[in-house]
């Protein structure tokens, strides 16, 4: 009675059809035909007319057979391709809900296995290009990117990746605005580090290079910003989950009751957990994070195309500030030939140039040693012209100088004597700002250039070292085109005196070691007697001639420091060095202060920050800012002051509160109220007894 | 005195903005920022449509004909109400309007999709009444406009109980209606394929009027133009109601000898066993009956008269045309062009490639339907001979459907 209760119960009941259909889908197939042939019927509706209304009954059904399609393969062989083409053809009109619960059920059908990945995204992304309905964009391309994801964890599923990336390449050619949706996807995809090959960077390179602004925008910010965001991305993701489950699994421990089925479920967890460190910790031992700018198949053949479209199309000043940021950048990685691009920043340098100092910045990222000084010269001269004078504000002014050193620390041949000691008077201005500026030009030129400085400039070092060259004949003057090149590895005479001390220290520790052969020896040998050979002269030593053999060590040591150049070109010729090696010397040259004698040492894939070249300019605060500052000392501290009436602990009322509260009319005639002084004289005489009375018991 | 708040702030007024290098200048105090984005911008009072139709919403210069008011439209946008009553009313006052029309005028050549897209869906609506009074505005809508309904509107009135079928003797070839079959015969199919038992059991009295064979003056047999409505579902959807009988009585496409399963028989008839479900299972066989005779009969070839049971058990005789001029050799249709108006429409030559989606089968003529049926042939006779076992009525009504399936 209860099993046809149940069959009576089953057409309508869907939920609980699936689950007996899981269970046991043979004996279930009735059933399942009957409900297979009603959806059939609904989807011939609205394969006609897709904007049929109570489209609820028809969600449920696709949701109950996509759930079951893998149980019954040979009735639903048709079922995945129908619901591609109907969502294909008719999403503009289908409704919303609907529409969601398709590309649900399609993507549970992916997940059973019935579709491939790339057939679900051949279905996807087509729409996602051309609907819209935003809703309906955002579920499709959150599950794009779910998809390859699943599809890229563990190896790396090249088929897949490949057959995306096709498709966002047929989207950019196209060369209409849907072309944003490729770089979304591929920035996305990029932050996450699924995406981290050439092909990757290739797409956003043919983004950056597109016709469209928006796009092309898209593409130049991925170069400009998606590694520092892969990078951020990767340490939340690394620092935050797997301290807190550790936390919450002894909590619980703790808490519940102590079953061996809990130990083991707590024990695989923690497995679990350890292998998932492992495994990232493998992950990221392979993983070589190159960053985009890195990856570019044809650097000078972007940067060239690029600052033709910077030339070319009409972008507002952002983008162009933006575009030029790039174009110097990529200038300055792979130091490339871009000449066009410093007359066209000539135009740009005044200073009432909105945003000017980020275009002062893509200046200076834009030069490298290899650029011809000719090209850069201008530049220079215009800067100092417009920026440094007396006829502008501090900050102007030093902002002008540190942009004219940032470029110059690349290129230190683009500027003229004269205008550099033009430029260096500047250290005897008023504002701090401007001092500063022009005192590192200064030392930047002690450095690599001392003799374009005026005399006194130069420098005690910087002299001498110029008088040396000019005795011996040799000049160390910067010339174009020849680069001074790597000679040796910096700090390796640390080392190798280091390694020297290790060796000495070593032989100590063996003087001290008592040799078991030597008693064998000299009994063996003629019992203890030495041969002595009368041709030989013998260096019999006294007590004096071990003190000079002190000295002489002494000497060995200070000379062992003064050729520990010698040295060091000796280890690189004899001696393959080991990492531990270099860790050693990394160690030591921290020791020394060798990086900070050195100052840090500038490369030419830095970026240089434009809120830097303004320098250290101090604005008089707003009472706003005044007031945020001071708030932000405060943060974290409790209030001063009186802790008087504050509970620290939630407990009921004190006794003194208590009498605090009590009526005062209740309290007027106590003793304690009234005084000593009301007192009348017996009752002093009695309380003065009995204090007596007390004392003499205490025994005083 | 005037306050030294009030002094700072007119102070202010005047203060000259300091410009800081690399930012942009701070917008004056007057500025107002007049950009707005919009997708479209409408603007109503410059409409093109706004000429054409008058102030009231009446069309300018036509006469109100009683399909084309305010009232009528409103009225089909009632037919999506929410409550059953409203949607009942609607139905009726559609069916009022549609005869008055058909009393009033001649031909104007109305547009009836607009009636029968709204009404459609509605064969699947869960109340009993509604479905009742959507039968009877269907039934309307078969008539073509000048004919007069040979049933008075009194005895239309019991049409919602069970035991009433809807007499087909006087359906013509030009139904207004056959223009809008492939719309209807998804939801008749769906209806068919329900899950609602109810809803089931009415479904073949919506295909009762499809599968009745016309008998207008304009048929002819050569059949160059025949838009009756028997005829359009009998050539593109042959195949597929004969699926949806399947569902319908819970047979199984493979020929297995289990017994129904309790579940497809208890949908099939509401309940699976007592009188309503024994009435409901007559109904339907009288429907596959007719369905199988009048697509396999070429018409006023194979049968002078088809003969069906009544649900009283009187026979009901439907007069067939004996051909004018037996000249023709019977195969000669074969050699010459072909009647129709879309002869290869089953090659599919100018849809998109994936129909696999609507199983459209497209059975011209006969001999196609013929076809189709021998692969159906061996679950359908063994369906049938279970019901004929049962014996009584439904066993000779099975027996006879055996019978017409087979010639």
């Amino acid at each position: 009675m209860a099993k046809r209760k149940r069959a009576a119960l089953l057409p309508t009941n869907i939920a609980l059809l699936q689950n007996l259909v899981r269970r046991d889908p043979p004996s279930y197939k009735e059933e399942f035909l009957l409900q297979y042939q009603h959806y059939e019927s609904i989807r011939d509706i609205y394969m006609n007319s897709p904007q049929t209304e109570n489209s609820e009954e028809f969600g449920d059904l696709v949701g109950f057979v996509a759930q079951v399609a893998s149980c019954y393969p040979k009735e639903t062989a048709n079922f995945p391709d129908e619901l591609s083409k109907l969502i294909l053809d008719h999403h503009q009109h289908l409704d919303e809900d609907l529409r969601e619960k398709l590309i649900q059920s399609m993507v549970l059908l992916k997940n059973k296995g019935v579709i491939t990945p790339e057939k679900l995204i051949a279905t996807l992304f087509p729409i996602l290009l051309i609907t819209g309905s935003k809703q309906l964009r955002t579920q499709i391309y959150s599950n794009i990117v779910t998809i390859v994801k699943g599809a890229n964890t563990g190896s790396k599923a090249q088929k897949l990746n490949k057959s995306v990336q096709a498709l966002l390449f047929n989207v950019l050619s196209t060369g209409e605005s849907s072309g944003l949706w490729a770089t979304k996807l591929t920035r996305e995809l990029w932050r996450r580090g699924i995406w981290d090959d050439s092909r990757t960077v290739e797409i956003m390179a043919q983004a950056t290079l597109h016709g469209e602004a928006k796009i092309a925008i898209s593409g130049v910010r991925f170069f400009l910003g998606a590694d520092k965001e892969r990078e951020e991305a990767n340490a939340e993701d690394s620092d935050s989950d797997a301290s807190a489950e550790i936390g919450a699994l002894k909590h619980r421990l703790q808490i519940n009751k102590n079953s061996r089925k809990r130990g083991r479920k707590a024990e695989s967890a923690m497995n679990k957990l350890l292998k998932k460190r492992k495994g990232n910790g493998g992950v990221s031992a392979t993983y070589l994070n190159f960053s985009a700018l890195h990856l570019l198949r044809d650097p000078q053949g972007f940067a060239d195309q690029l600052f033709t479209n910077l030339c070319k199309y009409r972008y507002d000043l952002e983008q162009k500030i933006q575009i030029m940021n790039l174009v110097s950048r990529m200038i300055g990685t792979h130091k490339l030939t871009v000449l066009g691009i410093y007359s066209h920043f000539l135009k740009y340098l005044t200073p009432k140039q909105k945003d000017v100092t980020q275009i002062m910045a893509a200046a200076a990222q834009a030069s490298h040693d290899l650029v011809p000084p000719d090209a850069i010269t201008p530049m220079i001269r215009k800067i100092a012209d417009e920026f440094v004078s007396d006829g502008v504000s501090a900050e102007v002014c030093s902002a002008g100088i540190n942009t004219i050193r940032e470029i110059l620390a690349r290129n230190p041949l683009a500027i003229e004597a004269p205008l550099l000691q033009d430029l260096t008077a500047y250290k005897g201005s008023k504002a701090k700002a401007v001092v500063m500026a022009a005192r590192s030009l200064v030392s930047l030129y002690r450095e690599v250039a001392p003799e374009m400085l005026a005399r006194k400039d130069r420098g005690k070092e910087a002299s001498m070292a110029m008088s040396a060259d000019a005795k011996a004949g040799t000049s160390s003057r910067l010339q174009y085109g020849i680069e001074k090149g790597q000679t040796g590895i910096e700090g390796l005479e640390l080392l190798a005196k280091w390694k020297a001390d290790q060796v000495q220290e070593e032989d100590d520790e063996k003087a001290w070691e008592v040799d078991s052969d030597s008693d064998d020896d000299s009994d063996d040998s003629e019992s203890g007697w030495i041969n002595i050979e009368d041709d030989k002269e013998y260096n019999i030593s006294d007590s004096e001639d071990e003190e000079e053999l002190d000295d002489e060590a002494k000497a060995a040591k200070a000379q062992a420091a003064a050729d520990a150049a010698a040295e060091a070109q000796n280890i690189m010729a004899t001696k393959i060095l080991t990492p531990a090696d270099f860790a050693k010397l990394e160690e030591l040259k921290a020791q020394a202060g060798f990086d900070k004698l050195m100052g840090k040492k500038l490369t030419n894939e830095d970026e240089v920050d434009a809120r830097g070249l303004i320098g250290p300019v101090k604005y008089k605060q707003l009472r706003e800012e005044r007031i945020a500052q001071a708030q932000e000392g405060r943060e974290g501290r409790e209030k001063f002051g009186s802790r008087k009436g504050k509970r620290d602990a939630p407990h009921s009322t004190t006794n003194r509160e208590k009498a605090r509260k009590k009526n005062f009319m209740m309290t007027i005639h106590k003793k304690d109220v009234q005084g000593k002084a009301k007192r009348s004289l017996i009752e002093k005489k009695r309380l003065l007894r009995a204090h007596i009375d007390k004392q003499k018991k205490k025994g005083f | 005195m005037v306050s030294a708040r009030k002094k700072k702030e007119k102070k202010k007024d005047f203060q000259k903005t300091k410009l800081k290098v690399g930012k942009t200048a701070p917008k004056s105090n007057t500025h107002t920022d007049l950009s707005f984005k919009a997708k479209t911008i409408s603007l109503p009072n410059q409409s093109i449509v706004k000429g054409i139709t008058g102030a009231g919403g009446v069309p300018v210069g036509s006469t109100v004909s009683p399909l084309n008011n305010e009232d009528f439209k409103h009225h089909i946008l009632l037919l999506k109400h929410h409550s059953a009553g409203t949607r009942k009313e609607a139905l009726i006052y559609l069916t009022n309007a549609w005869n008055k029309y058909l009393a009033s005028s001649d031909d104007l050549g109305v547009n009836i999709k607009p009636i029968v897209d709204a009404a459609a869906p509605l064969v699947l609506d869960l109340s009993e009444k509604v479905r009742a009074e959507l039968l009877l505005l269907l039934r309307a809508l078969c008539f073509e406009p000048g004919q007069v309904d040979p049933v008075p509107a009194n005895q239309l009135s019991d049409i919602s109980k069970p035991k009433f079928t809807l007499k087909p003797e006087f359906y013509t070839a030009n139904s207004p209606l056959s223009l809008h079959i492939p719309n209807l015969a998804l939801y008749i199919h769906s209806a068919m394929t329900h899950i609602t038992p109810d809803i089931r059991a009415d479904s073949t009295k919506f295909l009762l009027l499809m599968v009745t064979p016309a008998t207008g003056e304009s048929h002819t047999f050569s059949h160059s133009f025949d838009l009756s409505i028997c005829s359009v579902l009998q050539r593109q959807y042959w195949a597929k109601t004969l699926n949806c009988f399947f569902a319908l009585f819970g047979w199984s496409h493979e020929k297995t000898d289990q017994q129904l399963t309790m579940s497809s028989s208890s949908v099939t008839a509401g309940l699976a066993f007592g009188k309503q479900a024994a009435s409901v299972k007559k109904s339907f066989l009288e429907c596959l009956q007719l369905f199988l005779r009048s697509g396999l009969s070429e018409f006023g070839v194979k049968y002078k008269e088809i003969k069906l049971l009544d649900a009283s058990g009187n026979d009901v005789v439907i007069e067939q045309r004996q051909p004018e001029n037996p000249l023709f050799h019977p195969m000669s249709r074969l050699f010459t062009q072909p009647p129709n108006s879309d002869p290869f429409l089953h090659l599919n030559l100018f849809k998109s490639t994936n129909t696999s989606a609507t199983t459209t089968s497209i059975t011209e003529d006969v001999e196609a339907r013929n076809q189709v049926l021998k692969t159906y042939l061996g679950s359908l006779h063994h369906g049938l001979e279970l019901l004929a076992k049962e014996g009584g009525e439904i066993g000779r009504l099975a027996k006879k459907t055996i019978e017409v399936s087979v010639c």
